[in-house]
């Protein structure tokens, strides 16, 4: 039995491992972090997996452990990053690089920025839907929500993005940063 | 500008999968391994668990028949042998104390204050500035309480040395005054509070040289990236206030508060804790340094209650037999086997009641049932169908079925309102003293007055220490005056009133004050 637990969490573990990662970096911003959770998800998968009768979907049963894994850390978290940047990277970046190739990764760290100050919820939705590329009837499947839950909040999750990205550009860039 | 446009918000969002870093492979094998580890270990246990189970139904069938072909049990009790095995204490190892955070703080007992003590009328102390421990001055517990009392001064903040301060500290000072400008003046590192390994630097608001309570900005370092942000406690940045001034002529002395607040101290019961019997100054109890009463928050006022625990016990370790307790115990209509995750402790079953709503029951790794929660509402109507002493009747009602028999009272130690709802935190008391690790918390929806979630653990079993082995109130206020480390904040009493100046216990961790009961020393 002990081969037979080791091999088959070994298998989902290859076969998963990748989709948490990316869910949780996703989530969390944080590379360390989307590391250690993806970690603690296949650690409690464990836990339940000799219980496993099939009924749910594998993906959906860790995409499920991994919401809540999420959920936890954004509750011990607490950050509020108010002031958050990262522009040592990005002040680093710019030199060698042509300005709209500097612009565009701007941009990309514009959104991820604001990706992290959305409602835990609306974001598991976001990343799913917009950055995975789920359908609809994917990410219903994978969250145990109807469809509908699902339009709704993609479009909530986009609502606060777009309102988060337009305060940022008024205020000429809120983090305190000038460049 | 305007909004962005949703499609081009999209096309950020697909882009954020390019820009991000792909797995580190090693990070990824050895994860692995552990996971394997892990696995291993796992079937162990269960091996284990499983021999063992065999072992002890073969030596109770074993014993039985030594019994009865012996005729007495008591004869065979006096077998060395037996009386070895017989003697052997169920646990000789203490489980490791928990970290208590923050919210788990808040969530633990808070001692009732007791009718002030003569100690608060004793003279202020004059001498002896070390500090004290049981074995070393025993000798100090035969002197009157005026003249061993001499708490940590409260200005230790200021007398102690300059500290060299490390590069993160510097770098989390200076991203301060960026982003506060002169305002940053106000804060000060607080490196109790700090966790320099994390790059995380604690601030604490500082106003005319003395805290404010309550009042904090937390810097954080990525010492990978350079990334820093900052969080406020409480969540929002508190306007400038009428801080009470008080001249240090017109203050009453360190130790005159410190013995008020030994007046506070009673025996509480830590379950889960090495040290388990300890004396608790009440936490929520400060001094007002001008007049010298004792004050606290309304929040915070506590009721003992009159609660005979029945010991329902229940245990659930399939879906289906989840639902069946929901419907038959709660009143929660749910059918088939839910939806099984393993929780950080124990596991969880939830169904879907529709709606968007649903209930989640849990059990701990055993089976046993540790509570549920109703997500969503019962009745969506505004208007409250019960008030909030019924609402409080009925929670109680409901936790007293559950409560291991033991239990005779709880004490009501905090009293949440969330909308449409009350969450009611309960508090066991074993022999008149407070267990305040282990509370039960208790929602009622008021449209409704139906009880929407209950947790806790029902079925522990308190093995109360030995009271007697306790020091007494005596000796225990003589421990705390020499020891307990107080200082000066500005505390606001609430958001309406002005902060004015107090005595506190100075907070050196996030779990209480508190000492052992036996030793008298401080626990860490």
């Amino acid at each position: 039995m002990s081969e037979d637990l080791s091999e088959r969490i070994g298998v989902i573990y290859e076969a998963y491992y990748d989709d948490i990662y990316h869910f949780l970096l996703y989530f969390t911003g944080r590379q360390e972090d989307a590391e250690d959770m993806v970690q603690e998800v296949f650690s409690r998968l464990l836990r339940i997996l000799p219980k496993y009768d099939g009924r749910v979907a594998m993906k959906t049963w860790l995409f499920s452990i991994a919401k809540h894994i999420a959920i936890d850390h954004y509750r011990k978290q607490k950050w509020q990053r108010l002031f958050s940047n990262n522009w040592l990277s990005i002040m680093k970046s710019k030199e060698g690089l042509p300005e709209s190739e500097f612009e565009a990764k701007e941009e990309v760290q514009r959104i991820k920025r604001a990706l992290q100050k959305i409602k835990p919820h609306l974001r598991i939705i976001v990343i799913l839907r917009y950055i995975k590329e789920y359908s609809v009837k994917e990410t219903a499947e994978v969250l145990e929500i109807p469809e509908t839950k699902v339009r709704v909040d993609c479009h909530r999750g986009l609502k606060a993005l777009q309102n988060i990205l337009g305060e940022s550009a008024e205020e000429g860039i809120a983090n305190g940063f000038a460049r | 500008m305007g909004l962005l446009d949703e499609e081009y918000v999209i096309q950020m969002l697909r882009q954020i999968k390019q820009e991000s870093p792909p797995p580190r492979q090693e990070w990824k094998r050895v994860g692995k391994e552990k996971l394997l580890r892990q696995a291993n270990r796992v079937w162990w246990k269960q091996k284990v668990v499983r021999v063992v189970t065999a072992t002890s139904t073969f030596a109770v069938a074993a014993l039985l028949g030594v019994w009865i072909s012996n005729g007495s049990f008591i004869k065979r009790t006096t077998d060395p042998l037996w009386i070895q095995f017989q003697g052997a204490p169920i646990s000789t190892i203490s489980p490791p104390e928990l970290p208590i955070k923050q919210d788990d703080v808040n969530n633990e007992a808070v001692p009732s204050p007791k009718a002030e003590k003569q100690l608060s009328d004793q003279p202020p102390a004059q001498t002896k500035a070390q500090q004290p421990k049981k074995s070393q001055d025993q000798a100090a517990l035969n002197e009157p309480i005026s003249a061993v009392a001499s708490p940590k001064a409260s200005m230790e903040r200021e007398k102690s040395p300059k500290r060299h301060k490390t590069a993160v500290e510097e770098q989390a000072e200076r991203f301060l005054r960026d982003k506060l400008g002169d305002k940053s003046a106000q804060y000060e590192v607080d490196i109790v509070h700090s966790k320099l390994g994390d790059g995380q630097i604690a601030f604490r608001r500082v106003v005319a040289g003395i805290p404010q309570q309550e009042s904090s900005v937390t810097v954080k370092v990525d010492e990978h990236n350079g990334e820093m942000s900052l969080l406020y406690y409480p969540d929002f940045e508190q306007a400038s206030a009428n801080f009470e001034q008080v001249q240090p002529a017109d203050r009453i002395e360190e130790t005159v508060a410190a013995g008020k607040l030994a007046a506070t101290l009673r025996l509480v019961y830590v379950a889960k804790a090495q040290h388990k019997l300890r004396y608790m100054p009440d936490p929520h109890i400060f001094i007002d340094a001008k007049s010298g009463q004792m004050v606290r928050s309304k929040q915070h006022e506590t009721v003992v209650l009159a609660a005979e625990g029945k010991g329902n016990r229940l245990t659930v370790k399939e879906g289906e037999k989840g639902a069946e307790l929901l419907s038959n115990e709660f009143g929660f209509a749910v059918s088939g086997k839910g939806f099984m995750i393993a929780e950080k402790n124990g596991y969880s079953f939830t169904w879907s009641l529709g709606e968007g709503r649903s209930i989640k029951l849990f059990t701990d790794d055993n089976g046993v049932f540790t509570g549920y929660v109703l997500k969503g509402s019962v009745e969506r109507q505004n208007s409250h169908v019960v008030t909030m002493e019924q609402a409080q009747e009925a929670a109680l009602n409901q936790l007293k079925n559950y409560l291991p028999s033991q239990i005779r009272e709880v004490s009501l130690e905090e009293v949440r309102q969330n909308i449409g709802a009350t969450q009611f935190t309960f508090v066991p008391f074993i022999q008149g003293m407070p267990v305040i690790d282990s509370p039960y918390v208790v929602t009622v929806e008021l449209s409704s007055g139906k009880i929407t979630s209950m947790t806790g653990e029902f079925t522990r079993e308190f093995v109360l220490p030995n009271q007697t082995e306790a020091l007494s109130e005596q000796d225990a206020a003589k421990y705390f005056m020499m020891q307990v480390p107080l200082e000066l904040v500005h505390w606001t009493p609430n958001d309406k009133e002005a902060p004015i100046l107090v005595y506190q216990i100075q907070s050196s961790s996030e779990k209480p004050w508190s000492m052992d009961a036996k030793t008298g020393e401080v626990v860490k």
